[in-house]
């Protein structure tokens, strides 16, 4: 029987078969056989997940542009459905011709958290295909993957035939074409790689020695064969305004987690808060026209029948005049009944006024990251934003008769103290008085949400230890008996034993793939949802692979250790962060690049706000 | 303002979304298509689509119907323009003002399993007694429901029903088969369900 017909067979029996049916608005139809190159875009979690994927639909509607490339989706079905498929002998499938794995000539994964990563052997492993890429020769598919977990790649390097680095708009197509070659010559596929390696923002794992010291560090990483790129520099996309974008967007039928058409409105942010990794891989910043951006705006919701509109970028309010493209995009919209949506969107008094007028109706809920409880820690991580202006945007949305307020934190940041913590609490306790004082013709809803801090590859803090479990906790629960006192305050934090995963495997190195093949084996997936994440199965993963987790997530790395993901260049200096670093043990603050320029490295992609300033 | 009654069919393609998802798809197409609709007051404006008979999950449709309310005229000719922009498996078959109301008397409906053939005298002993299925808390006898019921060995086993709709109210076919397959300990799933036809009424 066909695959698609025992698929249909089961799905009476399953949780949300829609997951299971594509056919969405605009799918991408085309005839399989009469393509050169059949690509697979695996995103490594649920259809709702993956569907609320922006990257996702720009890189799938550019593929199938092309007439010689078939671009198909692959998500990782729920665990109801895999016990089914297991039973019925049923490999995971692509929603457009419901094709295996194995029928492609690309499968590409995007890696946008880490905790993803056992998803993605799982689709490997339901797809009946080799998890090691030293056993895949030329008859099976080039498994590659991009996304920001690729700026540390090495977790994976053992699975991952290639990696993109950066925005893979152009440097995707230009490997197609390498591979159309590949297919045609029929080389080996070392061959191809090798010729892969050569093409700038691909990263060719299998092409490099890694030796390690006494101590367990990396002692050098070196390329297997001259004229193989001794460090890898990301791809950018120079002058968004050529850049492709779909005019006509996959829209699905089922509800996903964000049902609504997206627009990319910058890319990158100039702020460089220290400990964020978005912060620096995506630099320089560069703005998209508004012109431009109004007229896909009307065209995708003339093509996809959405009743949203989100404009996102890392820090919305960062955008030239975003009130005026707002104001001239709802102009557009309203009379349609579709809303608009800002996230990210710093709050003042300006953009309380536009909050108010983009959602009449819905009383949206006010979101301010401090990240930190006191001004000195807020200058240690470079985030740069006062209690002043906090406590005065909310002044001012109290009396607009907004209510909903929403703060968050990060608990374990370096050189955090007790105090610091307290400093929420304080933060908490004043937000309450400003509405004791304020008339009250609304319940006031506050929350705070914490996470505990993950030192990122790339960033200032790369060097730097995570606190312990233990610390975590206790950190946690002092804050949440303090938050008691107030009455009202509903206190969230993260779990604790997913942050320690994942500060191992941002920072991890090539030996994690036998931890993450025998957390496979003992049955971790879907470990973000924390449901279904269980830490006793991760510790006995590390345990049979002889792997002391602390080693990458707890321990303090000098400055001239060399890193697992140093062979990877995001276009910011080494040196650069360094002194970020430094300055960040002071206290002392450097200003976002709209101010001044800090000469962070990212020049030499010379394009975006460093150059022309807008 | 104009209420149009469409008549559309749902593939077993397409029928594996809910009855939420279909309004969506509807309030879609339509903004796609250009037509304008009628949105109610007050909060949350949403579009005012109305099944006659709800969609559920796994349910394929020979001719199902909605209305709707509209902002603007229409003609049958723009069921092309909707039917292109419909994703494959649902299709527009008549558009017709709805100046009546319509009620729904019942209808006829297929439940296909995989289940082996079984001594059609089980299924005729199960009709004979009390059918009990909890509804939303409260037990109901699903015998008042059936009109008539049979069960056809095929390449597939096919349950068919008459079903009786009493007061907007009624029993899905789909649960009383699993009831059956329940009671008898019979290895089968269902595989599909199709509303081959409703019978309605005009009013006056
Ligand atoms: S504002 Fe700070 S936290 Fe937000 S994206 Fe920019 S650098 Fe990251």
């Amino acid at each position: 029987m066909i695959v698609k017909d025992k698929v249909f067979d089961v799905l009476f029996n399953v949780e949300r078969p829609g997951r299971y049916t594509g056919n969405e608005i605009n799918m991408v139809v085309k005839d399989k056989d009469k393509v050169d190159v059949r690509f697979a875009f695996c995103f490594p979690d649920l259809y709702e997940i993956g569907m609320s994927h922006l990257g996702l639909k720009i890189l799938y509607h550019m593929l199938n542009e092309r007439e010689d490339i078939y671009c198909e989706r692959v998500f990782l079905p729920w665990f109801d459905m895999q016990e089914i498929m297991k039973k019925n002998q049923i490999p995971i499938f692509s929603l457009e011709t419901y094709s295996t794995i194995d029928e492609f000539d690309i499968i590409g994964f995007t890696l946008q958290y880490e905790m993803s990563y056992t998803n993605l052997l799982k689709v490997l492993e339901l797809g009946n295909i080799p998890l090691r890429s030293s056993q895949r020769d030329e008859n099976y598919p080039i498994v590659i993957a991009g996304g920001p977990c690729s700026f540390n790649p090495e977790p994976l390097s053992s699975f991952i035939d290639l990696f993109v680095l950066g925005e893979g708009e152009e440097v995707t197509l230009e490997l197609i074409d390498l591979y159309k070659d590949y297919k045609q010559k029929k080389y080996k596929k070392e061959e191809f790689l090798i010729k892969a390696s050569q093409i700038e923002g691909i990263y060719v794992p299998s092409l490099y020695d890694v030796l390690y010291t006494k101590e367990g560090t990396i002692k050098s990483i070196t390329p297997k064969y001259s004229g193989i790129p001794k460090i890898v520099k990301k791809r950018i996309i120079k002058n968004l305004e050529n850049v492709y974008f779909p005019q006509k967007m996959i829209t699905p039928i089922i509800e996903v987690v964000h049902d609504r058409v997206t627009l990319e409105i910058f890319r990158g942010c100039a702020r460089g808060c220290r400990f964020c990794q978005a912060g620096y891989i995506y630099r320089p910043v560069r703005f998209k026209n508004k012109e431009s951006l109004k007229a896909t705006t009307i065209n995708l919701i003339k093509t996809s029948g959405s009743n949203e509109v989100s404009l996102s970028s890392l820090s919305t309010s960062d955008y030239p005049d975003v009130e005026l493209l707002a104001r001239d995009i709802l102009r557009e919209i309203e009379h349609k009944k579709v809303n608009l949506s800002l996230p990210s969107l710093r709050l003042d008094s300006t953009t309380l006024e536009l909050l108010r007028e983009i959602d009449k109706v819905r009383k949206p809920t006010l979101t301010f990251a401090p990240e930190a409880g006191t001004q000195r820690l807020r200058d240690v991580i470079n985030k740069n934003i006062t209690e002043d202006n906090i406590f005065s945007t909310i002044q001012t949305a109290f009396e607009m008769g907004f209510g909903n307020v929403k703060l968050y934190f990060m608990l374990g940041l370096p050189t955090e103290t007790d105090d610091d913590i307290l400093g929420i609490y304080d933060i908490a306790k004043r937000i309450k008085d400003i509405y004791t004082k304020t008339a009250k013709r609304f319940r006031l809803s506050l929350g705070i949400s914490t996470s505990f801090f993950v030192p990122k590859a790339h960033t200032p803090f790369q060097w730097e230890g995570q606190i312990t479990i233990e610390e975590m906790q206790r950190k946690a629960r002092f804050l949440k008996e303090k938050l008691k006192k107030i009455k009202g305050v509903d206190y969230s934090y993260h779990d604790y034993y997913l942050s320690k995963m994942e500060a191992v495997f941002s920072r991890g190195d090539r030996r994690l793939d036998v931890v993450l093949e025998n957390a496979l084996k003992l049955g971790c997936q879907f470990d973000n949802w924390s449901d279904y994440f269980d830490f006793s199965k991760w510790e006995e993963a590390f345990k049979n692979a002889g792997v002391d987790y602390s080693f990458y997530s707890d321990r303090i790395r000098d400055h001239d250790e060399i890193l697992p993901w140093d062979i990877i260049d995001s276009g910011v200096d080494k040196e650069f962060l360094i002194k970020e670093h430094k300055k960040s043990k002071e206290a002392k603050t450097t200003p976002s690049c709209f101010d001044k320029c800090s000469l962070c490295g990212a020049t030499t992609f010379k394009g975006g706000i460093c150059f022309a300033k807008v | 303002m104009p209420r149009y009654r469409f008549y559309f069919t749902r593939e077993r393609e397409q029928s594996f979304i809910s009855h939420l998802d279909m309004m969506r798809l509807m309030e879609r197409t339509f903004r796609i298509a250009d037509i304008k609709l009628k949105f109610s007051e007050g909060f949350n404006p949403h579009p005012k689509i109305t099944f006659i008979l709800p969609m559920s999950v796994g349910l394929s449709t020979k001719g199902d119907i909605f209305e709707i309310e509209l902002d603007q005229e229409i003609t049958d000719e723009k069921i092309d323009t909707i039917n292109n922009i419909l994703p494959k498996g649902i299709r527009i078959l008549k558009i017709e003002n709805a100046i009546n109301k319509i009620e729904v008397n019942g209808f006829i409906s297929r439940v296909v399993t995989n289940s082996e053939p079984f001594n059609k005298n089980l299924f005729l002993k199960f009709l004979e007694g009390d059918i009990i299925i909890i509804k939303k808390d409260k037990p109901k006898n699903a015998k008042e429901f059936i009109n008539t019921a049979d069960v056809i060995f095929d390449k597939y086993t096919e349950f068919l029903f008459d079903i009786r709709v009493i007061k907007q109210s009624f029993i899905k076919p789909e649960e009383i088969v699993k009831k059956f397959i329940e009671d008898f300990n019979i290895n089968s799933s269902i595989l599909y369900v199709i509303r081959e036809k409703i019978n309605f009424q005009r009013g006056i």
